[in-house]
């Protein structure tokens, strides 16, 4: 706990000596990408009862946000400083062990991520005009803090494992891209190949596009995936211990 | 005294290839030892090793008698470990840094404001605590990152090069404070000045290619050399032919050629005379003896293995 609150007491700083660039962001960038996605994806998207049509959009763009937020805060991070001479060197020789940092490490941008996401879903519900069930909101913010964990532990594996920053920072754009489109979050699945639907709807991420969809739009949804996305993270934590005890060790 | 660190057998391998050869010493609890060598001799990873961070392929560290590496979470509280590079966060000011580091190590928050408030003050840096590391100078940033490794007070202090690239005035503080630790924590350091070395130790270990070359106090060293002298011979032309007949004397050791200059060692000063009589008829400008000190005894120890 004490080093969750270390790290968590670092991005605080961090967020602190930056907040105008960090409010920035998380005002203008679900407005940019709801725009963007709005104007050239409009065509694509289902139509909805009741709602809005583009009401559609707002699962996938805050998860997005929530996701992202995650796997490129910790990712810069881990990438800059993992070396024994950058700050983790600190880490590596102060009595923690590796499933401790892992866990610090991944923890430590929850509570950012769950407000940065909060902050563009009501962004995006006072520009749509709609509001979500309550019950469906709070439903959504289990998913939201999924889609964190497994950003954060995505972004501490390839932390770890990069050796040139600039060809990783193009391997995360294009992740984040594809899992964009891949996983629903921004276009229905539907509009992909038959031959792939099966695969992509077993995603960790589509099952949490589908399940926000499900809670926030009350649609009859069957939860016996919901383990899917649980057991990605739980994979992806072992393998962060195992990656982390090689860094942290000579 | 009884020894604070104790390595036994440490062999270490680096892609393969051996940095640290069965190392065995113990280290007096209070002591300071000073370890000193040429470039990739394996000091730094000997500090390493001791910190808990490299884990040796062979052998075992024992810190108050518990093994660094099967309990590194019970021992790495006694140790500060100062890397030589400045590993400040520079996206936050020094106080924070301070903060980061003792919340890494467990400590209480006010503990943590107590011990900065002291070493801020010992070191001269209460004013700069709320600026960012790159807006100060380097050499104020080193003292400042030594304060650091003192933040949790811990019992055995491995310091990388504490005082390289230091102007003097910050070197004497450094060396006055390590003084005054004293008896009262096991100070570990690696450097390449020598000046520091002789300065301040108990013990200096002169380390070559992952082995001891040598091992004691400087008086120690320096009488286990025996009468080993210095010697330089000014030409007003040295040529091969004559460098190649002189340095064929048995007794002429560590024989090199600079410019003019024929440079070598030798055990007694008879030797001098023996290489003189062989360049008599040559043009000779002068001559410099000196007595051997750690600077030459490590520049000898280590080439010749």
């Amino acid at each position: 706990m004490n080093l969750f609150y270390a790290f968590f007491y670092r991005r605080l700083i961090y967020i602190s000596h930056n907040w105008i660039g960090e409010l920035s962001i998380a005002f203008f960038l679900p407005i940019g990408i709801f725009i963007t996605l709005g104007f050239g994806l409009s065509d694509s998207i289902p139509s909805l009862n009741y709602v809005s049509k583009l009401s559609w959009l707002i699962p996938g763009i805050v998860l997005i946000i929530s996701f992202s937020g995650a796997l490129i805060t910790i990712f810069n991070d881990v990438a800059k400083h993992k070396q024994f001479s950058g700050i983790y060197g600190s880490l590596y020789v102060s009595p923690s062990t590796s499933s401790e940092s892992v866990f610090a490490i991944i923890l430590s941008v929850l509570p950012e991520g769950i407000i940065r996401s909060l902050f563009a879903f009501i962004i995006l519900q006072l520009i749509i005009g709609n509001t979500f069930p309550i019950i469906g909101q709070i439903s959504f913010l289990l998913f939201i803090i999924v889609s964190i964990l497994i950003g954060s532990s995505i972004g501490l594996v390839l932390g770890v494992l990069s050796k040139n920053n600039l060809s990783n920072q193009l391997v995360i754009i294009l992740i984040l891209l594809s899992l964009g489109f891949f996983s629903g979050w921004f276009v229905p699945l539907n509009i992909f190949p038959e031959s792939i639907h099966t695969i992509l709807t077993i995603l960790p991420t589509t099952i949490l596009g589908e399940y926000s969809r499900g809670v926030l739009f009350q649609r009859e949804i069957p939860f016996s995936l919901f383990f899917i996305p649980i057991a990605s993270i739980i994979m992806l934590v072992f393998l962060n211990i195992f990656l982390f005890s090689r860094i942290s060790t000579e | 005294m009884e020894a604070s660190v104790s390595l036994k057998k440490i062999g270490k391998l680096i892609n393969g290839r051996s940095v640290l050869a069965g190392l065995s010493f113990g280290i007096e609890r209070g002591s300071i030892m000073a370890i000193v060598g040429p470039n990739d001799s394996g000091k730094s990873v000997l500090l390493r090793v001791i910190s808990g961070f490299s884990k040796p392929e062979f052998g075992s560290v024992f810190i108050d008698g518990k093994d660094v590496h099967m309990r590194r979470l019970e021992v790495a509280n006694s140790i500060g470990y100062m890397p030589q590079n400045i590993n400040f966060d520079n996206d936050l000011t020094i106080l924070e840094n301070f903060k980061f580091h003792g919340k890494l190590y467990n400590m209480e928050t006010e503990l943590i404001h107590k011990r900065i408030a002291l070493l801020s003050d010992k070191f001269g840096f209460r004013n700069f605590l709320h600026y960012f590391p790159q807006d100060l100078s380097f050499g104020f940033l080193k003292k400042t990152f030594l304060a650091r490794t003192l933040l949790t007070d811990p019992e055995i202090l491995l310091l990388e090069e504490p005082t390289s690239s230091l102007d003097l005035r910050s070197q004497y503080f450094i060396w006055d404070f390590l003084q005054e630790l004293r008896g009262k924590k096991t100070v570990i350091y690696t450097t390449h000045n020598v000046q520091e070395a002789e300065r301040l130790h108990d013990r200096i270990v002169i380390m070559n290619h992952g082995h001891i070359a040598l091992d004691g106090t400087l008086d120690k060293l320096l009488h286990n050399a025996g009468d080993l002298f210095h010697f330089q011979i000014h030409f007003q032309n040295l040529s091969k032919e004559v460098y190649e007949r002189i340095k064929k004397v048995t007794t002429v050791v560590s024989p090199s050629q600079v410019g003019q200059v024929f440079d070598f060692y030798a055990r007694e000063r008879k030797v001098f005379f023996d290489v003189i009589k062989l360049v008599i008829e040559e043009n000779l400008m002068g001559y410099n003896v000196d007595q051997v000190g750690l600077e030459t005894l490590m520049m000898t120890s280590t080439e010749n293995q």
